[in-house]
């Protein structure tokens, strides 16, 4: 049911028909503003954030042809809110989720110098997505929740059915293996 | 300093970065509401397919702002609250303590009351009741201020009026004994018991013109109560029963000046007794063909004028 909405969607927006971005709306709007506050934690920013997803749905639906909506969708979301993010806490950092998550992924990059330049995301997805396929499927999604979604360690825990310190220690165990793997990958700078 | 958490700050966006790219399968399944309770539910369809948590956020966010707004308002509330809450258990502790005073200078409603009530113990064998009532008992202690020191005899027969004796004038408390000596004294007084029986029914048959007590059933069975303060005496009468006879003013001052004034030292028999008088805690056992007054085993004569005296006060022919 739900695949055959997504194509559906896609298919009109292919179309170049607005009737398909009125379909994503309704279906997925609730989730982008979702993402969106968890990250920027204001209504009105999430919601210009929300709006912003659905124009660049619109530009980029063709030439891509996503195989999961959602995904795409949140991609797109995250990006757009952790930009929105940056703009509005250039001048002052700290507190929230997202700063917290940057405080802990810090520790997986070994080294002292700079981040290679020529170091392409893509890549660094790649090795990313490699070592998560490794894991187990709970483990897997409680790193995603907590670095894609940024969900708060509760959250998480209350939704995996888990302790908060289980969470806590768990992702600090995944943070040590994966800055293990990007050094076997050569990706210490 | 800076450069470093500049550092920090590149290395781990890059992985941010990094992670916005993994695959959309996964970030698909791992989206927190198709999750609960460690299972995946899959995703929700339609306009339900969102995160339900997010109109309570916002009502923590509305809460938040509303908060910062009033804030002034706020604390002056939660002040006040402090306030009262303070307030109020200064005043109870306040209550406490008045209560605590008044208690403590209150000497004359508040009575030492021993561990083991006297109550609980039957005077005549210094056995423990059974079942110890206070209100069957009638020993209750009661308190009186000591400018008001009144001797009052409980009647008997109507539990509700009380005689009132005549002051003693300055006279000490007598010392209490000890239940032992007291019992060894009243088994002498009370015989087998077999007569107790007899002698109050024909007490009840008896009317003495003389008996300004009417003594009941347990009458040869002295009370404490009522002679700590007095001299009362049980005439033997002679067909064996007892009569008690209330002997108070100077008669009771003249017996008292009597046993005070003898030195009881002979061993005596106290067979063939006329009359037992109770005073000071002790009885003594008097035979007016004798003329001895005896107590514990031993005797004291008496004058004839003091024999005389004694059977006029004990109205003994």
């Amino acid at each position: 049911m739900r695949q055959d909405d997504d194509i559906q969607i896609v298919n009109l927006l292919f179309a170049r028909q607005e009737s398909g971005l009125k379909k994503l709306e309704e279906k997925y709007n609730k989730y982008c503003l979702t993402i969106a506050n968890r990250i920027l934690f204001d209504n009105e920013d999430s919601k210009e954030c929300v709006n912003d997803a659905w124009l660049k749905i619109w530009n980029s639906i063709p030439p891509n042809r996503p195989e999961n909506l959602a995904g795409y969708l949140a991609k797109i979301v995250r990006n757009l809110a952790l930009n929105c993010y940056e703009k509005k806490h250039a001048a002052k950092r700290g507190g929230g989720q997202v700063e917290m998550s940057y405080d802990e992924l810090s520790e997986c990059m070994a080294g002292k110098g700079r981040v290679d330049e020529n170091l392409e995301k893509n890549e660094l997805s790649c090795i990313i997505s490699k070592f998560l396929k490794q894991k187990g499927e709970q483990k897997r999604t409680i790193f995603i929740q907590r670095y894609f979604y940024f969900a708060e360690i509760s959250d998480i825990a209350d939704r995996m059915g888990m302790k908060e310190s289980s969470v806590r220690s768990a992702l600090s165990r995944m943070r040590k293996e994966l800055k293990n793997y990007l050094e076997q990958e050569g990706i210490a700078i | 300093m800076k450069q470093l958490d500049d550092e920090k700050r590149e290395k781990s966006e890059k992985i941010i970065d990094a992670i916005g790219g993994l695959p959309d399968d996964m970030i698909s399944k791992a989206n927190p509401e198709n999750w609960e309770q460690g299972v995946y539910i899959g995703e929700k369809s339609g306009i339900n397919n969102s995160n339900d948590s997010y109109e309570d956020k916002n009502k923590v966010v509305l809460f938040g702002e509303w908060l910062l707004k009033r804030r002034k308002a706020v604390a002056f509330v939660a002040t006040l609250f402090v306030c009262v809450i303070v307030s109020g258990v200064w005043k109870l502790n306040s209550m406490d303590s008045k209560i605590e005073e008044k208690a403590n200078d209150g000497d004359n409603y508040v009575t030492e009351q021993t561990a083991e009530p006297e109550s609980t113990y039957y005077v005549w064998d210094g056995k423990k009741k059974k079942h110890p009532k206070k209100k069957k008992t009638g020993k209750h202690k009661k308190t009186v201020k000591k400018g008001n020191r009144k001797n009052i005899t409980t009647n008997k027969k109507h539990p509700g009026k009380k005689d009132v004796v005549p002051d003693q004038d300055e006279e000490p408390a007598p010392t209490m004994k000890s239940y032992s000596e007291d019992n060894d004294t009243d088994r002498k007084r009370m015989g087998d018991g077999a007569d107790d029986n007899a002698q109050s029914d024909n007490e009840q048959n008896s009317t003495a013109p003389e008996q300004t007590q009417q003594p009941d059933s347990k009458s040869d069975k002295p009370d404490k109560t009522d002679t700590t303060e007095s001299v009362i005496a049980y005439k033997n009468n002679s067909d064996g029963n007892r009569t008690a006879i209330s002997i108070s003013g100077p008669e009771s001052k003249k017996i008292e000046n009597l046993i005070d004034g003898k030195k009881f030292s002979s061993d005596s028999d106290t067979e063939g007794y006329d009359a037992v008088i109770k005073y000071n805690g002790n009885e003594y056992y008097y035979i007016s063909n004798t003329k001895m007054l005896i107590t514990s085993g031993k005797g004291a004569k008496l004058s004839d004028s003091e024999n005389a005296e004694v059977k006029k006060i004990l109205k003994i022919d």
